[in-house]
């Protein structure tokens, strides 16, 4: 299961974590997400997500906070 | 031919009405303000209108095109596909970036509004039904501000003046050039102190302080108005706020002028008072202060005021009567005129009362009794 997630690569599942973030996805790699059993995919993915958001706000807040000075 | 004639005028027609709109008489927009802060406000609000001014021409615009090019009498055939990957990014990633770019200065403005430190002057501000008094921190100076707008001006039965229900007895006064923190509380129900060119409107919630600053930059002095913006009561609509910004010196010497007057008012008390003195004021007293829950003549409203007109405590009961000005009724709208009222205005109204509208007992209250009950 780990393998074949791994195999995937970074860049796939990269792909993957944004989808889920911006709710857009074609139906072939949708299929491809949801396919089979692959439950540790989909948990991953979606911590991806969860990671890539909090890091998002952060990244947004620190821009808009003036510098302490 | 015809349809170009007729889009040609109505977006003539268009544009004549946005540069008219521009000119701002019109009054419809929010108010640019006085201080930087407004005006940063009022900056984002406009550019933030005019994105989605953007936003609406072109979505619109790209809608009723597309509807037109392709009608049915022409023989448009609908397409059929059901994804589109490239479309769906373009319609998310485009409005986060708008999203974004919007709420980064929003943000920055946002910030500096909160940052209440360094102040040079404190003013509490404390909220009443309905009125509003201010103390203004480590200076001894404390008053409350009323409406000063006539019952009769409400009641049409007067000229309605050019400030009318936004005109006070006692003006807050606030220096230019130096930052004002205000400290938000209320002493019954939620209020909110709003002064549009400010750019401050916060709740004054009972227990609890919020804040507020301003700083009026120098050469703004005048006077600036304002309400309550809170649902607060019958009279919600009568507490209004006007803030009076005046220089530095000035505002030295309107100090000065506060702690003089309280003194004054203090040996006034110790002074004599006929019975025709203390019931001219006790009128003027009563028609400002009171007649709004007490009714103008005496006769209560509702179930809720009680009215002075025979009331037993009014015609019986000098201790009690002095004790309900002095301390108040607790857990009623009856609030406590100590700090609100001087002595002399005091054993006036209560003089009043005693033998206005038919309660002829005779009785006068001197200002000493008072002096005397507060101890
Ligand atoms: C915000 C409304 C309000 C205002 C303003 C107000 N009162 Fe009252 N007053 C009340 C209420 C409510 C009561 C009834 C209190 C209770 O006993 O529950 C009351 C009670 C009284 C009573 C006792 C009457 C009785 O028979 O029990 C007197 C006397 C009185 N007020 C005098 C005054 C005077 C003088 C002023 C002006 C300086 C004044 N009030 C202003 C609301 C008000
Ligand atoms: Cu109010």
């Amino acid at each position: 299961m780990t393998r074949q997630f791994i195999g995937l690569g970074l860049w796939k599942f990269l792909q993957s974590v944004i989808s889920v973030l911006a709710g857009v996805q074609s139906q072939n790699k949708r299929q491809q997400d949801f396919a089979g059993d692959n439950l540790l995919r989909i948990i991953s993915t979606c911590l991806g997500g969860a990671v890539v958001l909090i890091l998002v706000v952060l990244v947004m807040v620190n821009m808009a906070l003036p510098d302490p000075s | 031919m015809k349809i170009r004639t007729w889009l040609s005028l109505s977006s003539i027609a268009l544009l004549l009405s946005l540069s008219s709109l521009a000119k701002a008489e019109w009054g419809v927009n929010m108010t640019e303000g006085v201080t930087e802060i407004s005006q940063s406000i009022y900056d984002l609000h406009m550019l933030i209108f005019w994105i989605c001014v953007a936003i609406g021409v072109v979505v619109f615009g790209v809608m009723f095109y597309v509807m037109f090019k392709h009608r049915k009498s022409k023989g448009a055939v609908a397409a059929q596909f059901d994804e589109s990957v490239t479309l769906e990014w373009l319609w998310t990633v485009i409005p986060t970036i708008i999203l974004i770019a919007m709420a980064v200065p929003a943000t920055k403005t946002l910030v500096e509004m909160y940052d209440a430190s360094d102040a040079q002057v404190d003013i509490k501000i404390t909220g009443y039904q309905w009125k509003w008094q201010y103390d203004y921190l480590g200076e001894d100076v404390s008053f409350f501000s009323n409406l000063s707008t006539s019952r009769d001006a409400v009641y049409n039965k007067e000229e309605k003046g050019e400030n009318y229900l936004l005109e006070v007895d006692k003006e807050v006064v606030i220096p230019t050039g130096q930052k004002v923190r205000f400290l938000i509380t209320s002493n019954d129900v939620i209020h909110a102190w709003w002064v549009p060119e400010f750019a401050v409107k916060k709740d004054a919630i009972p227990g609890y302080v919020n804040e507020s600053w301003v700083n009026v930059p120098v050469g703004q002095e005048g006077i600036y108005r304002g309400q309550c913006a809170e649902l607060c009561g019958v009279d919600h609509g009568f507490m209004p706020i006007v803030v009076r910004a005046v220089s530095q010196a000035d505002y030295a010497t309107w100090l000065d002028e506060q702690r003089a007057e309280k003194e004054a008012a203090a040996l006034a008390a110790l002074g004599d008072y006929s019975f025709d003195e203390l019931m001219t004021t006790g009128a003027e007293v009563y028609a400002g202060r009171c007649a709004a829950c007490h009714g103008q003549n005496g006769e209560g409203m509702g179930s809720m005021f009680p009215p002075m007109v025979g009331s037993d405590i009014v015609l019986n009961d000098v201790e009690k009567h002095i004790d309900i000005l002095i301390n108040g009724v607790a857990g009623s709208a009856m609030q406590s005129f100590a700090e609100q009222l001087t002595d002399v205005e005091i054993a006036a109204v209560i003089t009043y009362e005693r033998n206005a509208w038919g309660n002829d007992t005779g009785d006068i209250v001197t200002p000493r009794d008072i002096i005397d009950a507060r101890q």
